[in-house]
């Protein structure tokens, strides 16, 4: 089964060192504040060639390029105001620990598995 | 350096605030300083005879012979004197470690305790403190948990029967026979409640009308309760019992303002439980 694993790719980074990187806004994600104060992502995502060229073929104009939105909740909100390209993740952590008064490691698992969402959906990048 | 206190099914001991809980098992603990391992726990109940020495060998059939016996420090032994002890030394490529198996002859239990790294004076201070606030059985009959930022006191003959740590939300299941007490604890109280109130995250959360729970005051905090017993004869019983459902149904939870937390305790069985009981447990399940 070996065979069908997936490799990995890149170089692994220590825990240490992902905490210390500066996670980095994606500049082309807008962003607008509904009534409650939350975050609303609007963010562009390349179509697929095939699916362009039948949305072209039914009559629809496509460039390749359609606009997804994702919905932060308050917890999210509150992550995504912290990321000012200045902060690290660990700094990150610590702030919104203090803000939610959580303990250390739920917040450290929370934002990180936050970043990473937000990573894989090309919203943020890490400096 | 600050310490605090941790306690899991059965065993207690005090270590640096800094060491973090890394991995979790039914009796098993890895704590871990700055992502890399420092101390581990196994324990196991032993019926009959235990040897140390085939302990140790075991060991070593698991981890290639890498394991030898070696005499601990006089004052690791002295603070370990509640127990029959055998120190032992590893080394690996990367990492070595120095641990002890214990075993105590009052309650049965078989112990093996390692400390990662190369160990220097500062560090064997810190395993002797380790080592010296070690217990792993209490003297009445309550067992202590404590791990992360909760703190509860359970009777002894409930045993844990699963656990859930995920960010946002805590929950540790115990048992006694069809007797069940569940453990909740939610966070940040803030997000969580958001516009709403206790009665709206109480009727969600446990999916009871909010018109069902009542309110009170639980060490001092606004919470809310719901109880359900199966009333009526024999023939009601059975037919609840046939169905699965469990004659007695409690909840209570309540909000700690200051620590931005929700608790809760749930109970369920075929008995009703004392009230004391759980106004017990509920008292002493606190965040930290």
């Amino acid at each position: 089964m070996r065979l069908f694993r997936k490799k990995r790719t890149g170089a692994e980074i220590s825990c240490a060192e992902a905490l210390n990187c500066i996670p980095v806004r994606n500049l082309q994600a807008g962003e607008t504040r509904g009534e409650a104060g939350l975050v609303l992502l609007c963010y562009p995502v390349e179509i697929r060639p095939w699916i362009a060229g039948w949305i072209r073929r039914l009559g629809g104009s496509s460039d390749g390029v359609g606009i997804k939105k994702l919905q932060l909740d308050e917890l999210g909100t509150a992550v995504w105001d912290l990321l000012d390209g200045k902060r690290s993740v660990g700094q990150v952590i610590q702030r919104f620990t203090a803000l939610q008064r959580l303990h250390p490691k739920e917040a450290t698992v929370a934002v990180t598995l936050f970043l990473r969402e937000l990573g894989k959906r090309g919203l943020i990048g890490l400096r | 350096m600050s310490w605090g206190e941790i306690a899991w099914n059965g065993v207690r001991f005090s270590t640096p605030e800094l060491w973090e809980v890394a991995k979790i098992g039914p009796r098993y603990l890895l704590l871990a300083y700055q992502g890399e391992p420092a101390l581990e726990i196994k324990w196991e109940k032993i019926k009959g005879r235990f040897s140390h020495q085939t302990a140790l060998k075991r060991m070593n059939s698991l981890h290639k012979n890498a394991v030898q016996e070696s005499p601990l420090p006089e004052e690791w032994v002295k603070v370990l004197g509640d127990f029959d002890v055998m120190g032992f030394t590893w080394q690996a490529a990367a990492r070595g470690g120095r641990g002890a198996i214990l075993y105590c002859p009052a309650c049965g239990n078989a112990i093996l305790i390692q400390f990662f790294g190369n160990l220097s004076g500062s560090s064997y201070k810190t395993c002797r403190r380790v080592l010296a606030s070690f217990q792993d059985h209490s003297d009445d009959n309550r067992v202590r948990w404590s791990l992360f930022d909760i703190r509860a006191e359970i009777p002894a003959e409930y045993r844990l029967l699963r656990y859930r740590f995920e960010a946002g939300r805590f929950e540790m299941h115990f048992g006694s026979k069809r007797q069940r007490i569940t453990l909740y604890r939610w966070g940040p109280a803030s997000a969580l409640l958001g516009s709403g109130d206790l009665f709206a995250f109480a009727a969600k959360t446990i999916r009871i009308h909010r018109n069902e729970w009542h309110p009170l005051t639980c060490t001092g905090h606004h919470a809310v309760q719901w109880e359900k017993a199966v009333l009526g004869g024999l023939w009601a019983r059975c037919w609840e019992r046939m169905i699965g459902k469990p004659h007695f149904q409690w909840f209570r939870l309540w909000h700690l303002v200051g620590k931005n937390r929700l608790l809760g305790v749930g109970a369920n069985g075929d008995k009703t439980f004392p009230s004391e009981l759980l106004d017990s447990i509920c008292t002493q399940y606190e965040t930290l």
